[in-house]
């Protein structure tokens, strides 16, 4: 490879990498306004630990998290096979109307469900923060498990039909497990997307259920400190492990 | 005009290749391959899967380097020239028509690359167009067209540039046999009428027997045996050569004894055969045989000639008593159309197949399923081998 | 027999219900809501009115539609020159599968970190105490640091590095579905390099560089708190107004007809988009 091509390419991870490295070597930053460099220290962290508003902050968190990636999976999963088994009117439509979702701004998702739930007088709390990650995972879900659907063999349902296989027996034993890595890949990605969302969160939470990009959120608008690298780099490291998990359950196609 | 001294224009052969050594991640593909191309002539590439027939012209092209050795294209050395800069076009498998483009824009493009002005390539395309008889689709895209559309196209595209080699890539696999059947004739009069060499890579050995003026064998990189079309198929030097260029009949021989105008064999066990020693004659008899060394008889079905063993008629104490033929029982008649295949099965169970026409103004050879059956063959149609 | 039966209507129940409650519902909300007028109390009273549209026409508010187009155009082309060498980089000129997986799961896992965390990483590099002015001071370049935070420069870096993934994916996904035999025959035809490129590789990859054109454009238009980070709140862009009157102005009728209009120009662009590519192609984009 020709060396400006390298150095070109180089230079791209560079930009992408440069900040999240300083990020972390700062969080190791014993200076408190991440100034001057002033020698390693692990405070940071152990302050994060003790502040337990933020321990609150993160398991709820985890727990949106958790849920939504879970129920949105499975509803996502259901209505992706259904629209590829089922022919009826409006599919066709109800796909694009998936993708349209899926790279809509999220602040007018954020705001349509704000209306929505003071329509139906609902408290803005737990509640309507699940359900807000829920339909914001949702197409995501559907698309992830819809594309490897559309690329399967239909020779092997097919096949297994020619052997005496019911409905269900093709369902379970041949269409489940071969899209099974998609479906954890799919739960993956939501359960990323949910941890990190910020815009979506910020309209439809209450004052009572803090999750943590938001407290990070109103944290950086105060300004740079050291606290706030530490926890940006701890979760950045939770990301990587989901990604490398993801990776290796997902060998295919990342 | 003195016609004995008509003087002979020298040609320089379009294209030599020596010495030719190529590996891919230590596995050779090619081993000291050489051969030389004269101008004018429709060559065909004849091997199986693997035997690196698709990397010579790939060589050829320019798509991929060569280890060792020489490529010369009419007299120039090309072996760091670039694909885009060597004057040889390339009929790829998939024909990989730009998909973008119409059938106009995809014949033009390498002209465009040639920098021709508009009219010429107005003029070129069209007439090439009308070459392969398709005018009307000029403004088509790719994906309109069905196969053998797409590959006159592809075709064309290559042509219009008039290049000093024409390379074609498998190019009739995609398509039914009847439509490669009348492609193969197109690509052969094309041929004569362009005066310009096509490379054929084929593993059909038909295709390579129909169309071309020489044909090349290979295998595992290497060139078994180069010449044309009937040397090869009735003179093969060797028992790969003849058994990928027709069905072959190989019985196993040993040699009794040899003089300077016969060799005698006990094939099979069980017939003394004695057959014109040929060993001074080029072709067939390049390995040296002596006594006692086992070696193969190679037949074509369709020079066996059967006779049924009727107890009762005057033949059957001839056979019992000649030793110059073999004696088999007939298993199967296989109907193929206009030829009839019979698979008989000898004394010492093994198993050949005799061809004949199915020509019903003779009249059908009368063979029963189960008859015992006399096998003999047209003298000088043999080949031994070791 | 039964299951079978059930599963059609069931799906196709929870496909529609969903959308309905979830999609169809609050879009119809916020059109309708534009409509209306402010109330001081309840947010909305119930009278029909034209006036937010009228007001949205006036020329501060065009402003800043005009405003945050530029400023999306002007990503997304940055993105796009950015990424197109690098995708070919990496796609064409690596032989080597497992390499190439690496280097594609370098660049996903920026895409998969909360833009969020990017965007304060990226101040940390900005500021005037930062690694970048501290370089560019330690090499002489400048004598004084200069301001590359809470201003445009700064704003519009943040959007490139927060979108230059939404350029990549697709553009990777389009360039490794291109055929090699295309670029060999063009080089067999003649094409030089170059050629080569603009005649073949460009126009075959259009639809990767439309998605990723899309997906950053897009994803541009509705950014709040990247501007807000890196711009210091000094600069009002769509997605501030938005936010604006929703939470400090309480102004809701005119926050949804904002959005109504933002929602209206993403389902005219993604028609255009739809019109625009054979349908196999048009949805495997990132997946």
């Amino acid at each position: 490879m020709n060396r400006l091509a390298r150095l070109y390419s180089i230079l791209v991870y560079v930009f992408l990498y440069l900040p999240i490295v300083v990020l972390i070597v700062y969080s190791f930053n014993a200076s408190k306004y991440g100034t001057a460099w002033q020698g390693i220290t692990l405070d940071w962290y152990k302050k994060l630990i003790s502040n337990s508003g933020l321990i609150s902050s993160t398991k709820n968190s985890f727990l949106i998290a958790t849920l939504s990636a879970s129920i949105a999976t499975l509803i996502g999963t259901l209505s992706a096979l259904g629209l590829y088994r089922y022919k009826f009117r409006g599919a066709k439509l109800f796909v694009s109307v998936v993708y349209v979702l899926a790279i809509s701004p999220d602040i007018i998702m954020g705001i349509s469900l704000l209306i929505l739930f003071n329509l139906v007088h609902m408290n803005l709390g737990f509640y309507t923060l699940l359900l807000a990650h829920i339909t914001f995972n949702l197409p995501f879900v559907i698309i992830i498990v819809i594309s490897r659907l559309r690329s399967f063999n239909r020779n092997l349902i097919d096949a297994a039909k020619d052997l005496g296989a019911s409905e269900w027996v093709v369902f379970s034993k041949i269409i489940l497990p071969l899209i099974m890595s998609s479906v954890i890949s799919a739960w993956l990605l939501a359960f990323t997307l949910s941890l990190d969302d910020v815009v979506i969160s910020f309209f439809v939470t209450g004052p009572n259920f803090e999750v943590l990009p938001l407290t990070l959120f109103s944290m950086t608008r105060l300004g740079i400190k050291s606290e706030i690298n530490a926890l940006c780099t701890m979760i950045f490291g939770v990301t990587l492990v989901l990604i490398f998990v993801s990776h290796f359950v997902f060998r295919r196609k990342v | 005009m003195d016609q004995s001294q008509t003087s002979v224009i020298e040609q320089v052969p379009i294209i030599e290749l020596r010495n030719i050594n190529k590996s891919f991640n230590s596995e050779v593909i090619l081993n000291n391959f050489n051969f030389t191309l004269d101008q004018n002539q429709f060559v065909t590439i004849l091997g199986p899967s693997g035997s690196g027939k698709t990397t010579i012209i790939k060589l050829i092209a320019g798509f991929e380097l060569i280890d060792e050795g020489e490529i010369i294209l009419n007299g120039v050395r090309v072996n760091d020239l670039a694909p885009n800069k060597r004057e040889v076009n390339t009929v790829f498998q998939n024909y990989s028509l730009f998909p973008h483009m119409s059938v106009y824009e995809n014949i033009a493009f390498g002209l465009k690359m040639k920098k021709k002005d508009k009219a010429y390539i107005d003029n070129a395309v069209r007439d090439v167009l009308k070459i392969i008889k398709m005018e009307k689709f000029a403004d088509r895209k790719p994906d309109q067209l069905s196969g053998g559309q797409q590959q006159r196209v592809a075709v064309a595209r290559a042509i219009v540039n008039k290049p000093l080699i024409l390379l074609l890539d498998e190019p009739l696999s995609a398509l039914d046999e009847k439509l490669r059947k009348e492609m193969q004739t197109e690509l052969k009069q094309m041929q004569k009428d362009l005066g310009i060499t096509f490379i054929l890579v084929t593993h059909d050995q038909e295709e390579a027997l129909s169309i071309s003026d020489t044909v090349i064998v290979v295998n595992n990189g290497n060139i078994e045996q180069i010449g044309s079309p009937s040397e090869i198929y009735e003179n093969p030097v060797n028992s790969f050569v003849a058994g990928f260029v027709g069905e072959l009949n190989v019985l196993d021989a040993v040699i009794k004894s040899k003089d300077s105008d016969y060799i005698t064999l006990l094939l099979e066990d069980e017939c003394l055969y004695k057959m014109p020693n040929k060993q001074n004659v080029k072709g067939n008899f390049e390995e040296k045989f002596e006594i006692n060394d086992k070696v193969k008889l190679l037949l074509r079905p369709e020079n066996l000639k059967l006779t049924p063993l009727r107890l009762d008629s005057h033949n059957a104490s001839e056979a019992a008593d000649n030793p110059q033929v073999l004696k088999g029982r007939l298993n199967e008649v296989r109907y193929r159309g206009a030829l009839l295949d019979y698979l008989i099965t000898l004394n010492n169970n093994k198993k050949i197949i005799a061809t004949s026409f199915h020509n019903k103004t003779e009249g059908v050879a009368d063979y029963a399923e189960g008859a015992e059956i006399i096998i003999e063959w047209i003298a000088d149609k043999e080949v031994l081998t070791k | 027999m039964i299951k079978k039966d059930l599963f059609r209507p069931f799906t196709i129940l929870l496909i529609i219900s969903w959308l309905t409650i979830f999609v169809l519902i609050p879009n119809l909300g916020v059109m309708g809501i534009s409509f209306l007028t402010r109330d001081e109390a309840n947010f909305i009273d119930f009278t029909f009115t034209l006036n937010n549209y009228q007001r949205l026409a006036s020329e501060i508010y065009l402003k800043v539609f005009l405003k945050t187009f530029s400023v999306a155009l002007c990503v997304t082309t940055i993105c796009l020159v950015i990424s197109y060498p690098f995708v070919y980089i990496i796609s064409h000129t690596i032989k080597n599968k497992s390499t190439k997986d690496f280097l594609l799961i370098l660049v996903i896992i920026p895409f998969w970190t909360s833009s969020l965390i990017r965007t304060y990483a990226m101040m940390l590099v900005l500021r005037v105490n930062g690694l970048l002015n501290s370089f560019l001071l330690g090499v002489g370049v400048i004598n004084e640091p200069i301001e590359m935070l809470y201003n445009w420069f700064a704003i519009i870096v943040g959007l490139v590095y927060s979108s230059l993934p939404f350029m990549i994916l697709p553009l990777y996904t389009a360039f490794e579905k291109l055929d090699h035999n295309y670029i060999n025959a063009a080089q067999d035809l003649g094409a030089n390099k170059f050629n080569v490129l603009t005649k073949v590789i460009i126009p075959l990859t259009k639809s990767g560089i439309a998605a990723g054109c899309i997906l950053v454009f897009l994803g541009t238009l509705g950014m709040f708190f990247i501007p807000e980070l890196l711009g210091g709140s000094k600069e009002i862009l769509i997605g501030n107004l938005i936010k604006n009157q929703f939470l400090v102005a309480r102004d809701w009728p005119l926050g949804t007809a904002i959005a109504t209009i933002l929602t209206i120009l993403v389902v005219v662009l993604m028609v255009v988009y739809a019109r625009n590519t054979k349908d196999t192609n048009r949805y495997q984009v990132v997946v």
